[in-house]
């Protein structure tokens, strides 16, 4: 037998144990307790983690769900499954640029067993786009704005600055 | 003379509270009526008549014939508020980009008004400043009886601005429109300038000056003049009208499915009230959720519902036709603006109904501190600026009035506009009503929109949508149901010490309001400023 299988095995089996405790805690609505509780499980634990920052995605603690995700991609380097998730949090945070980056990363995956997720992330990617591309004019318009607004201030103090001067010189 | 310069001094006063009030309602059709445009406005107005007043006081000292400059100068500034009545909608439309979300308008709408107001409005303002010290120049002819003179026009300025600012928000906004009112205002301006004139010896000037008066105020007889002024909502414009609280208007949007919305104030890509083209749901908007809660409220066969802001009335048409058949229903609307509801009779469907009774030109918090009714459920949906809860329907006291009104096991239910349900004001709001239900609230995300719905029940653990009786239920609406119970969708949420609840004292929460709006805008501009370059 070999213990090191041994120890792995029951770790498993442990963070199983917290995920279907963690899901009956959804069911009833808990979610903050099923957070607290997907909390024990093991750092780098791929489904645990996957878990919790969905659930901190819904409870609207996007930066946790950022923070869970990002940990365990150092660990499961590009999986493309974290990677959606992280993209869904970073958009629904409004950070459109990062979670645009993310469904990028997804799309140039060769590996074969992506295939579904990356015809996902393209779908997803298109929808981000095209709001992003909503956003290009505006952001445009408000470095007008700026350049309008002090324009106009500048230009009421000049007529106010020569109002001032005519009267000094009807004097 | 002093009676004609008396006149000329609260005719000029008039005008100045009429183009200040009447700015913001002008500028609301684009850029709402936050208190910051209405800081923007009075501010501003504020420093053109110091400017105008400082730089007027010098020129009437130093001009041989100061009945003249002040004819001129009267007519000048009619002139410049008749364009005024023009000029906001080309100004908007060249500070604001073409279909500006909701989500990223916080920066336009703030400094947008401030741009707007200083081209649109502060320029009259300036010359009518100037006003008071050439009435005081030409009237007092003595050093004797400066005080008694000056005192005289300035009371009497003081009374014709009064008179002008009850004037404006109960009679002529609501009847000629901010057009209208700013053509009044100008016409009353040049009348003003006749006195003037007349003791300069200028009498073509005189007879130019009560012409262009007589004309602008003439003008006010053509429809196109009273008839509101189309803002920045989104969609093609079906028909806009200006009430006593704010401007609305009624318009077909193609992004849905060519429903029908009312839109208020600036609107954007934002709405109050929606009737599909087809059916009564929406598509999966915050109001069909609200049915469910309905039709698990119904009690013996009978259901007493209240709709705290009431719109256009998509909530009462909804309940009438889907849960109305189930049960003996009994609805109870309030809408602060009895326009919204007008708009909903002609153009959005909302029927003429025996079940169901509007309260208008009233508060939410009134009709709760006052109502003698009782009720299965309460839908709270009260909103101003699109998206901005008052503090007043949203605070602990309020709330406690609200439970006085539910029958016992009854429910309170809110739409709490939020990005995601940990966003502050959302937990704000779900923390308040949490402190006052000691089994908690259940706050329930709306697949695919900024909308999350708090509810508690009276007395009992609060059932929430694993609870439902889906199967009896119509199935449109069980497969709604089934939405809110796929996993993370709702949660119960209990009062914690660390909660901040909302009072009627709320400064804080309007300021969190305020400060939600500004940082999502930032961010999703910040991040397109930086991708573009």
């Amino acid at each position: 037998m070999n213990p090191r299988a041994t120890h792995e095995q029951a770790q498993d089996a442990a963070v199983r144990t917290l995920v279907e405790s963690a899901e009956n805690e959804v069911a009833a609505g808990e979610l903050d307790a099923a957070i607290e509780r997907l909390n024990h499980a093991p750092a780098d634990a791929l489904d645990a983690g996957t878990f919790r920052a969905f659930l901190e995605r819904q409870r609207g603690h996007f930066e946790a769900s950022e923070r869970t995700l990002t940990h365990l991609l150092e660990r499961h380097v590009d999986e493309p499954q974290l990677l959606l998730q992280r993209a869904y949090t970073r958009w629904m945070a409004g950070d459109l640029a990062a979670a645009a980056a993310d469904f990028a990363t997804i799309e140039s995956r060769s590996n074969a067993d992506a295939e579904p997720l990356r015809i996902r992330a393209r779908a997803d990617a298109d929808g981000l786009r095209s709001q992003r591309l909503d956003l290009d004019p505006v952001a445009r318009q408000l470095t007008m704005l700026t350049t309008i607004e002090w324009g106009s201030v500048l230009l009421l103090a000049g007529a106010v600055w020569l109002g001032w001067r005519a009267t000094r010189a009807g004097r | 003379m002093l009676l004609a310069y008396w006149l000329t001094a609260f005719l000029s006063g008039a005008g100045v509270l009429v183009v200040e009030m009447t700015a913001t309602r002008a500028l609301a059709p684009w850029f709402g009526q936050a208190q910051f445009v209405w800081c923007n406005v009075i501010g501003l107005v504020l420093a053109g008549l110091a400017i105008g007043s400082t730089i007027g006081g010098r020129l009437a000292d130093r001009k041989a014939r100061p009945a003249a400059w002040l004819g001129a100068l009267l007519l000048c500034a009619a002139g410049l508020i008749a364009a005024a009545a023009f000029l906001p909608g080309p100004v908007a439309r060249a500070l604001l980009p073409d279909a500006l979300p909701l989500e990223a308008a916080y920066p336009f709408l703030l400094r947008g008004s401030f741009v707007a107001t200083l081209l649109c409005f502060v320029p009259p303002v300036l010359l009518l400043g100037a006003v008071p010290p050439f009435l005081v120049r030409c009237a007092a002819t003595r050093l004797e009886d400066v005080g008694r003179k000056s005192g005289l026009l300035y009371g009497s300025a003081t009374t014709g601005s009064i008179v002008g600012s009850f004037a404006t928000s109960y009679w002529l906004v609501p009847t000629f429109g901010t057009r209208g009112t700013l053509l009044l205002a100008a016409g009353l301006v040049a009348l003003a300038s006749v006195p003037a004139w007349w003791a300069a010896r200028r009498q073509q000037a005189a007879l130019a000056g009560a012409l262009i008066g007589a004309l602008a105020i003439a003008s006010l007889s053509l429809d196109a003049i009273r008839s509101a002024t189309p803002g920045a909502a989104l969609g093609e414009l079906v028909t806009a009208r200006d009430s006593r609280y704010q401007h609305l208007e009624i318009r077909q949007r193609n992004d849905l499915d060519g429903a029908r919305v009312l839109a208020i104030d600036e609107g954007h890509d934002s709405f109050q009230s929606l009737t599909p083209v087809n059916g009564v749901l929406t598509g999966g908007l915050y109001y069909d959720y609200f049915n469910l809660l309905a039709l698990d409220a119904i009690h013996d066969g009978k259901l007493a519902v209240a709709v705290l802001g009431l719109g256009a009335g998509t909530h009462a048409r909804q309940l009438l036709a889907l849960v109305g058949p189930r049960c003996d229903l009994r609805i109870e609307g309030v809408e602060l603006d009895p326009e919204a509801v007008a708009l909903g009779r002609t153009h959005l469907g909302l029927p003429e109904d025996p079940r169901l009774v509007i309260w208008t030109d009233l508060d939410a918090r009134t009709f709760v501190d006052h109502s003698r009714s009782r009720f299965d459920l309460i839908i709270v949906d009260c909103y101003a600026r699109q998206s901005f809860v008052p503090s007043h329907v949203a605070s602990r006291e309020f709330f406690e009035a609200l439970i006085e009104r539910l029958e016992p096991g009854g429910v309170v239910a809110l739409n709490a506009f939020g990005y995601g349900a940990a966003d502050r004001v959302t937990e704000a709001l779900a923390g308040t009503l949490a402190s006052l239900f000691e089994h908690g609230v259940v706050v329930a995300t709306l697949p695919r929109t900024a909308n999350q719905i708090i509810w508690a029940r009276k007395g009992e653990p609060t059932r929430h949508p694993r609870d439902w009786d889906v199967e009896s239920w119509p199935a449109e609406l069980a497969a709604l149901a089934r939405q809110l119970t796929a996993p993370g969708q709702f949660f119960v949420r209990r009062a914690a010490a660390t909660d901040r609840v909302i009072d009627d004292d709320g400064g804080w929460f309007d300021r969190e309001q305020e400060l939600r709006l500004s940082q999502r805008a930032q961010r999703l501009l910040a991040a397109q400023t930086d991708s573009s370059r």
